[in-house]
């Protein structure tokens, strides 16, 4: 007759048999006193272990207050979550993400809601020399975001004239930084004080261009109740196109895998993740426009509609250069923002701030010859600038 | 090229959305206090097991996962994940906490203060073994002290039901093995 296993050893303990095994079970350890044996020490093992663990349930005073009360708290966070830039800086959202998407939602606004796309291209009239981080209340925003129907009339007032011109190609990965260099057709730097290789991955660029129908546009910012908007005459039939160069990534440490799936992202652990960092590079997309579009005043009114004061706005799209420069808006006190001195220029550091044992995480952004810089990561001691400013 | 996609209205977009939302109050009505006590087991901490039970529901309303039937493994994998993950990232507090005295301290105010103090430094101890395990293990461990069957424990481990026995038989094994490798100071 054969020996019970561990396994039905274990589960016969719990209950956890078959009827028929268990009762093959029962009437093999009548008859044999080895398995008894066993069962007697697998028992007692459990036993001990059960408690040490039975110390650790709550006690009638450390119960949880009741689920209706966490899910009221639960429902005030939903409404209060910010929709468009969660993106960059939800906590769902990995770090690793977060340089990737500051770079892809201003250069590459398709993949994102209409309402984004608007937002972005409002603000993405430029060839990037700096960087400028803007606060903006996201409440407005979140409020246009959950409007079916306005976002679809957004969307349309694209998708009417809008032509791809360039298709991206699929995300190749690649083996060298050479090789890089070669695919995405400039220069790839890398940090010098980085003890592994990395992860280099080369996105495909891409181009498109439409115009916006003035009218349609002044309709959708009524709706959206800025009746005291004007669009500028210039913008009706204006032609505009966007070009994306291809980009190149470099991940260190352990990174989440672009084709991860949700579980095996759910079970990285955070020790895991603390050691990657993400750097991102792309040369300035380009974007054409007639010369005589009043571009600040779209800035202005741009600004306006993802939820920055008249007056702030106002007072921005005066003072910042907005063919060269690449505004960043980020959800009011969602991080804090730092200029910093890195890789001989000016950047801007992104902390996002630590909530819920989660570890911190930055996003440093700086321009340099012509190309965005995104280096993410998690924590103070990875410290971003050290390895921004080894880039060799 | 359609921007639109993700924004088409329908005539039943927000029916649906409150359906989805009756849903996930039904859901979280369901299995609230059960999450709560398997992050409480590996967390030790009302507060922070509370706000980690409202990140994983809040995870499952941002990101649910892509098929439903297997709801409740998906709630108790990505609970004993952040559990298991605040855990380790507590030990340096957790150290800090014990020579600063502060449990004698607390318990000093209450009924029998030895028992409490002894319970406290019981509990600090087994925690402290399960984070120097493996996280499978220390899940597993958590969610079968927590009274979860086989089948439960299988759906949120994402492994053969029938594979659980082995597979605790070994984690109390490892588990009295390394709690004897820490005595208390």
């Amino acid at each position: 007759m054969t020996h019970l296993t561990e396994t039905t050893i274990r589960s016969y303990l719990d209950h956890e048999l078959p009827e028929t095994e268990h009762a093959e079970a029962v009437s093999h350890l009548a008859s044999c006193p080895d398995c008894r044996t066993r069962l007697e020490a697998v028992s007692a093992r459990a036993g001990r272990v059960n408690a040490h663990l039975s110390t650790l349930a709550p006690t009638p005073t450390e119960s949880p207050r009741s689920a209706q009360t966490s899910l009221a708290q639960l429902k005030d966070k939903q409404r209060k979550e910010n929709t468009m830039l969660k993106t960059i800086f939800s906590r769902r959202y990995r770090p690793a993400w977060i340089g990737l998407a500051v770079v892809a939602s201003l250069a590459f606004a398709l993949t994102l809601p209409p309402v984004q796309v608007w937002a972005a291209n409002f603000l993405g009239l430029f060839r990037v020399q700096r960087i400028e981080v803007v606060e903006i209340d996201t409440t407005r925003l979140s409020e246009i975001n959950g409007d079916a129907t306005l976002g679809e009339r957004i969307g349309e007032l694209f998708s009417d004239s809008f032509k791809v011109t360039k298709e991206a190609g699929e995300p190749q990965a690649v083996a060298s930084v050479d090789e890089a260099s070669q695919l995405a057709g400039f220069t790839v730097r890398l940090p010098g004080n980085q003890s592994h290789a990395p992860k280099l991955t080369v996105q495909d660029s891409t181009a498109f261009e439409f115009t916006i129908d003035r009218a349609r546009a002044q309709a959708i910012l009524s709706e959206a109740g800025y009746t005291d908007l004007q669009l500028p005459e210039s913008l009706d039939g204006a032609p505009i196109s966007v070009s994306i160069p291809a980009s190149v990534t470099a991940a260190y440490g352990g990174c989440p895998e672009p084709d991860m799936t949700e579980a095996e992202r759910e079970n990285m652990s955070w020790d895991e993740l603390n050691t990657c960092v993400i750097l991102a590079q792309i040369p300035s997309p380009t974007v054409n426009a007639p010369p005589d579009l009043d571009v600040a005043r779209l800035a202005e009114i741009g600004l306006q509609f993802i939820g920055m004061e008249p007056e702030e706005a106002q007072k921005l799209s005066e003072t910042v250069d907005w063919s060269t420069t690449l505004v960043v808006p980020i959800p009011r006190n969602a991080a804090s923002v730092t200029e910093v001195s890195v890789d001989g220029v000016t950047g801007t550091l992104l902390r996002r701030y630590p909530d819920d044992g989660v570890p911190d995480r930055y996003t440093l952004l700086w321009v340099k010859d012509g190309i965005i810089y995104a280096l993410s990561g998690f924590g103070y001691a990875s410290a971003p600038i050290e390895i921004a400013n080894s880039m060799k | 090229m359609a921007l639109a996609t993700d924004n088409v209205p329908t005539q039943s977009a927000s029916a649906q959305a409150r359906d989805v939302e009756a849903e996930f109050e039904t859901v979280f009505v369901q299995h609230y206090t059960r999450v709560y006590g398997v992050l409480f087991r590996l967390v030790g901490d009302r507060d922070e097991a509370e706000d980690l039970a409202l990140e994983t529901f809040w995870r499952l309303w941002q990101r649910p996962p892509a098929r439903s039937e297997n709801l409740a493994g998906w709630l108790y994998r990505v609970a004993t994940h952040l559990g298991y993950n605040a855990l380790r990232a507590a030990k340096r507090r957790l150290r800090y906490e014990e020579e600063a005295g502060r449990d004698a301290i607390d318990s000093a105010s209450l009924p029998d203060p030895a028992r409490e103090a002894e319970r406290r430094a019981e509990r600090t101890r087994a925690r402290d073994t399960l984070r120097r395990m493996s996280p499978r293990d220390a899940q597993l461990l958590i969610l079968r002290h927590s009274g979860f069957t086989y089948k439960e424990i299988a759906a949120a481990l994402g492994v053969s039901p029938n594979s659980i026995g082995t597979l605790l038989a070994r984690a109390e094994e490892e588990f009295e093995r390394m709690y004897r490798d820490d005595p208390p100071d």
